[in-house]
């Protein structure tokens, strides 16, 4: 009785079949390869099952009395809920129908044209030809859904009419859980945990694989350049934020009076603020306390630089400190409490007047900054503070800053927090162009990038730099294999196609040139290179030509799967390129 | 100066002219009053507090301190060990031990060295330090001590033989040794040094003290069996910081003096806070100070708190427009129109004195002295007669609570906060005390009787009433000794049955007093005139502020300082600034042709993303929209087609891209990912 049934949608089919098939050999859209791949071959496996299980509820709950003939493909429009419908069963026996040959012809044909449609999208400077060509198709794709769409309804509607007469609306069940499935915006209005496991679950959210062009990114130069005579569009709203602020001042001061320690959060760089606040305290003060600036956000920056500088405004300046923080520390408390002790005595009618009340005000700025972030750092800064005669703010930047201290450490601090947003741009603080080439894996965090090593190498002998030249050749020569050796069109980024239809079809795509110049060129063969170049005579000198690199971080090493030593210039293949045009030149 | 690590403040002129403070010229002359007012209204409360606190450790410092001395003399083997419970608030430990600490330092011939978990990862590095602090710290001949006179080899600076020496050396007789955190140490770590020290009981005196914030049993179960040998340990408690807390919180309103007193919402934000986050005494504490702090900076009339105000502080004309516009002062006025145009006697707070005869209404508001002396008359009574007896009032509601199962454990403060804000005499709570009351045998009542006596003596305040009163009930309980049970008093259940009867078929329950003896007739007398009079006094003498004039100069009650500055919400400041910069900045945007409700609706997000908006604003909410990795690419052409309506820039635009995604990083909203090339991971999740 099944078998007849799906007889009958067999011979039904083929007019569509074929239909859809001539329209996507034409084109597709990239995602339908996937959804291909990752989808048939299990559908296929399932169909393949002999359907068994009924479920006489199901037909119930549709408001029908159902024919038995029909409710064999319910358990897997159970199985997937995307695919409820009755009609669904005849969209899973199609399937089978459809020859396995035919399917896989349309799959490389589709492959073939998503993968050109890829190639068109990424290219940047695509002839316009191609363009409309590619309007083109996604205009007849589109279409052809629409098109297919109708013609389902009107399939669907004739069917109802003559056997089932299911109230509900029913679609083919692929386009349907393509258009489910890949829903590019998330549902509006989540609270925020939803949110989160929303863009957290599994399979991961997807994104393009365009690339930044390289020249989308300025160089420290060019930044600087262009930022110098840049105004912000709200100085003037800036400003009056920042006198909004300085209505704080007084109490501020009395708030630290009051042994409190502050600490300023909220958006925008508040070193301005602080400097503000230093010379309003220098200024209205009878008598103003010592003030020290800190840029903790200044790299390198340790709690000895902190702690000497306070030293040094509190004791004779031929006193040698200890190198311990701690009893650095211990003697600065010591000098506060008891600075009679410590200054000479020719001085101690003057400073008993004057010293005993040395108070000194720490304004740090970033607190929160990755140099101090240290927990014993934090712990010495807060006993610092805790000196009565010490006064601190400091200002936060990051968004979780609290958590650098644990109860004991916060009550020991004693901060108020006060909201300073500010809006400034951080220009002291972040050095803009390094941290968004990290933030992007680029590589001019080494030495300033592809012209710091330019510089470098004009440093560097003849000899260097010729090997140099022939490591950098050895490693685009390398990449350019690699792509050719993989791809059916010679193109990068097949390759990887390839390996995942034929390995895990389900698995997400890696992104197409996950292997930039990251293989690079072993150690033996750049040798045996730079050997008959007659760039060194033997490996002594050879390695004493690559430590240079080492040292500048031009050079990387790696070690392969089979264990050898490989030798990686640490830039991406467009760098590389116009490194090996200059060096050339 | 941008780059510099750290240096010294100098102003950029030489010789800068004095700035012209920030605030009115009000404000500015009588800051300083009021600041002086804030010092001795706060010194006063603080050496209150201090002294409590003192106490509070006291028992348990000289509890430590007899138990070191007495292991001085080693009979046993065993390394004589304090276990201090100090409670799961660690940040109050350190207080005890400094106070064991300068207590010890007092004492000859004693070594005290505290360790912390941060300078012992292990063994090695503990022994180091525990000898270089034993050697140093112990006395002032720091440069002998480094130099130990001894023959033979030199010693590893972690050989416990260096520790011995200076022990014989200065003649030590005890080394105390403190682990304050001792659950941040790990476990073997501790295991071992115990060991060893008791394998150098015999030649060191040890001593060791740990501060314990869980329970001796975890404590037991992170020490190795071998170790627990060595040690003989005593358990020290200290004061739960509940009882600590309400200690200090009653001593804060106890007092015949002026006082500032906190507000209903305040106090229960504190209180809450306390409960759930804190517990915390100097949390409390800190709160305060800062409550102290706001009311005498930013409230004008804060300065007729002044004590002298009579004659000393000038109260100006400003300060009596203000006086006369306060809410308190106009509900006053209001309610007194209604009763004859003079004040209305409210709850006793208003007792006109003798010498003075309650003026009208037209003399108040016209006559500024007329009510700088309405001022100081009420400030003054409150002083001596309201404030005090409503606190004797708590805590004899307290002290009959504690009678009552239910609500035994109900805390001073609860009530306090409850009667501040108006709820304590309406309370279902109050009214079940009268009801208690009222049943109450005469054991229960004698107690009672007996505590506010106590009470009544602590306050210094003369009562004859309860002496008499209780002088009667002692006799009828001599009396109606040959009995031995307690008086019952005539509402008691005891004396009342319940009797079914049957009349026309239906069946009638009723309850039917048994006859009282002479005694219980008498008892309940005495039971029913007390009640009846205390009920009488708490409805005269718990107040609410709402009804006290100028409530405004004496309490304080604004709770978003204390929450802006303890409790504040620090990431949404950051990401609401982001999220709608219009809230901070005005600015104007465009606005699509949309209805004005739309409009409002879509406000925030337009304003965000429109080109007007800072350029980090416009990154931020690109940033919301996209999921847990972000195409860098595609953001920059997103980024690029919003700004595009500002500028034709294209440099202009890198730059700003730059920038924004820069300072998302600086603050933490993204980090570098390699799961793909050129993307960008979220790393923090706007609302979480």
């Amino acid at each position: 009785m099944k078998r007849k049934r799906a007889g009958n949608d067999a011979k039904e089919t083929p007019t569509k079949r074929t239909r859809a098939a001539a329209a996507d050999d034409l084109l597709d859209e990239e995602q339908e390869q996937d959804e291909i791949a990752i989808q048939t071959p299990s559908r296929r496996n399932r169909s393949a099952k002999p359907p068994t299980i009924s479920t006489p509820t199901k037909s119930i709950l549709n408001g029908r009395p159902k024919a038995p003939t029909s409710t064999a493909a319910t358990p897997q429009s159970k199985r997937k809920v995307l695919f409820e419908t009755p009609s669904k069963q005849q969209e899973e026996l199609e399937d089978e129908a459809t020859p396995t040959t035919t399917r896989n012809a349309d799959r490389s044909a589709r492959r073939k044209s998503s993968r050109r449609l890829i190639e068109r999208t990424l290219a940047e400077d695509g002839s316009e030809d191609d363009v409309s060509e590619d309007d083109l198709a996604r205009e007849i794709l589109n279409e052809d859904d629409e098109e297919e769409d109708d013609e389902e309804e009107e399939l669907v509607d004739e069917e109802t009419q003559a056997e089932t007469g299911t109230p509900s609306k029913p679609r083919r069940g692929r386009p349907n859980a393509r258009r489910r499935k890949r829903s590019p915006t998330p549902p509006e209005n989540l609270p925020p945990h939803e949110q989160y496991f929303w863009h957290n679950k599994p399979g991961g959210t997807k994104t393009s694989d365009n690339k930044l062009p390289s020249d989308a990114l300025l160089n420290h130069d060019e930044y600087f350049q262009r930022m110098l005579g840049y105004v912000e569009p709200h100085q003037k709203e800036l400003d009056h934020l920042l006198s909004l602020h300085a209505r704080s001042y007084e109490q501020w001061i009395f708030e630290l009076e009051c042994d409190f320690n502050i600490c300023l959060y909220g958006y925008g760089s508040k070193r301005q603020l602080l400097t503000d606040f230093a010379s309003y305290v220098h200024s209205t003060q009878d008598d103003p306390p010592k003030i020290i600036i800190t840029n903790g956000y200044a790299p390198g920056i340790t709690i000895r630089d902190i702690l000497n500088t306070i030293a040094g405004v509190l004791l004779p300046k031929h006193l040698q400190l200890p190198t311990q923080p701690q009893a650095l520390l211990d003697i600065i408390h010591e000098a506060l409490s008891a600075p009679v002790a410590l200054s000479s005595s020719k001085k101690r009618a003057h400073s008993n007047q004057t010293a005993r009340t040395t108070r000194i005000l720490l304004l740090i700025n970033s607190i929160d900054s990755s140099s101090l972030r240290r927990p014993t750092v934090q712990s010495l800064l807060a006993s610092l503070s805790s000196h009565p005669q010490i006064s601190l703010l400091a200002t936060a930047d990051t968004l979780n800053f609290p958590l650098l201290w644990d109860t004991s450490l916060r009550s020991t601090f004693r901060f108020l927090f006060h909201d300073c947003t500010t809006f400034v741009p951080y220009t002291a603080e972040i050095e803009v162009v390094e941290s968004v080439n990290e933030l992007l894996g680029r590589s001019s965090r080494r030495i300033g990038g592809k012209d710091g090593v330019a510089f470098v190498l004009r440093s560097l002998p003849a000899n260097a730099r010729a090997l140099f030249r022939v490591l950098v050749a050895e490693q685009v020569a390398a990449a350019a294999e690699g792509d050719d050796f993989g791809g059916e069109e010679g193109q990068a980024g097949a390759g990887a196609d390839m390996d995942e239809d034929r390995l895990a079809p389900s698995s997400s795509r890696r992104p197409l040139d996950a292997g930039v110049a990251s293989e690079g060129v072993e150690y033996r063969l750049l040798y045996r290179k730079a050997h008959e170049e007659l760039i060194c005579t033997n490996e002594n000198g050879f390695r004493t030509l690559l430590k240079e690199f080492f040292d500048h971080q031009m050079v990387e090493s790696r070690r392969d799967t089979l264990g050898s030593e490989r030798l990686v210039v640490p830039f991406r293949k467009e760098e590389l390129e116009g490194l090996l045009e200059e060096l050339v030149d | 100066m941008d780059h510099e690590k750290c240096f010294v403040f100098e102003p950029e002129d030489e010789h800068p002219t004095k700035k012209r403070r920030i605030g009115s010229d009000d404000w500015i002359n009588t800051w300083k009053l009021r600041k002086e007012l804030y010092e001795q209204f706060w010194a006063h409360q603080r050496s209150k507090i201090e002294s409590v606190l003192n106490r509070a450790n006291e028992e348990t410092v000289t509890k430590v301190l007899g138990f070191i001395t007495s292991s001085k003399a080693p009979e046993s083997s065993k390394l004589p060990a304090g276990l201090i419970s100090a409670g799961p608030n660690i940040a109050s430990h350190g207080a005890l031990f400094r106070q064991i600490a300068t207590k010890l330092g007092a004492a000859d011939a004693t070594i005290f060295v505290a360790l912390t978990s941060s300078e012992c990862s292990n063994l090695k590095s503990l022994l180091k330090s525990l000898i270089v602090k034993g050697t140093t710290l112990g006395d002032d001949e720091e440069d002998d001590a480094q130099t130990p006179h001894r023959k033979g080899p030199k010693l590893l600076n972690y050989d416990l033989q260096l520790l011995h020496d200076h022990v014989k050396q200065n003649a030590i007789e005890t080394v105390v040794i403190t682990f304050q955190d001792t659950e941040a140490f790990d476990g073997h770590v501790l295991s071992e040094t115990i060991e060893l020290f008791g394998l150098w009981r015999n030649r060191i005196p040890f001593v060791i003290l740990f501060g314990i914030a869980t329970s001796t049993d975890a404590f037991q179960d992170r020490l190795s069996r071998s170790a627990l040998r060595c040690l003989q340990g005593k358990e020290f408690d200290v004061v739960q910081t509940d009882d600590l807390f309400e200690q200090v919180f009653l001593t804060t309103i106890d007092g015949n003096e002026r006082h500032l007193w906190i507000g209903p919402e305040l106090m229960s934000t504190f209180l809450n806070r306390q409960k759930d986050h804190a517990q915390n005494v100097t949390e409390f504490i800190d709160a305060l100070k800062y409550a102290h702090m706001c009311h005498f900076f930013a409230n004008s009339v804060s300065i007729l708190m002044s004590t002298e105000a009579h004659g000393k502080v000038e109260i100006s004309r400003h300060l009596c427009y203000t006086l006369r516009h306060l809410p308190s002062f106009e509900v006053c006025v209001s309610s007194s129109l209604n009763a004859n145009n003079t004040f209305r006697e409210s709850r006793g707070f208003l007792v006109p004195r003798p010498d003075r005869p309650p003026l009208s209404m037209r003399h108040y508001l016209f006559d500024d002295v007329a009510l700088e002396r309405l001022l100081n008359d009420t400030m003054v009574y409150r002083d001596t007669h309201s404030f005090p007896d409503m606190v004797r009032a708590l805590r004899m509601i307290r002290v009959i609570l504690s009678k009552m199962p239910r609500y035994a454990h109900h805390k001073l403060s609860a009530l306090y906060t409850m009667m501040i804000g108006g709820n304590l005499l309406d309370s279902p709570m109050v009214k079940e005390m009268i009801a208690f009351l009222k049943r109450a045998p005469s054991n229960v009542l004698l107690e009672i009787l007996n505590d506010t006596i106590g009470l009544l003596v602590l306050h210094q305040v003369e009562d004859a009433y309860y002496f008499e009163t209780r002088d009667e009930l002692q006799k009828l309980i001599n009396d109606a000794k040959a009995t031995d049970a307690p008086l019952r008093s005539a509402f008691d259940e005891r004396n009342e049955t319940l009797r079914t009867t049957v009349i026309a078929k239906k069946v009638e329950l009723s309850k039917q007093k048994a006859t009282l003896s002479k005694n219980d007739e008498a008892y309940s007398q005495i039971l029913q005139r007390f009640t009846a009079r205390l009920d009488e006094w708490l409805v005269m003498t718990l107040f609410y502020p709402d009804e006290l004039m100028f409530a405004e100069v004496f309490i304080y009650d604004i709770k978003s300082p204390y929450r802006a500055a303890f409790s504040p919400k620090t990431r949404f400041a950051v990401e609401r600034a982001l999220s709608s910069p219009r809230d901070y900045l005005e600015y104007e945007y465009d606005c699509y042709d949309l209805s004005e409700e739309e409009c409002e609706k879509q406000e925030a997000r337009d304003a965000a993303l429109s080109a007007a908006a800072p350029a980090t604003a416009i990154m931020y909410q690109l940033y919301l929209e996209s999921g847990a990795l972000m195409n860098a690419s595609d953001l920059y052409s997103a980024y690029h087609a919003i700004l595009e309506e500002k500028t034709d820039d294209e440099e202009l635009i890198k730059a700003l891209f730059q920038r924004s995604l820069a300072e998302l990083k600086y603050m933490g909203f993204i980090k570098d990912t390699k799961k793909k090339v050129d993307h960008v991971a979220k790393a923090a999740w706007s609302g979480l």
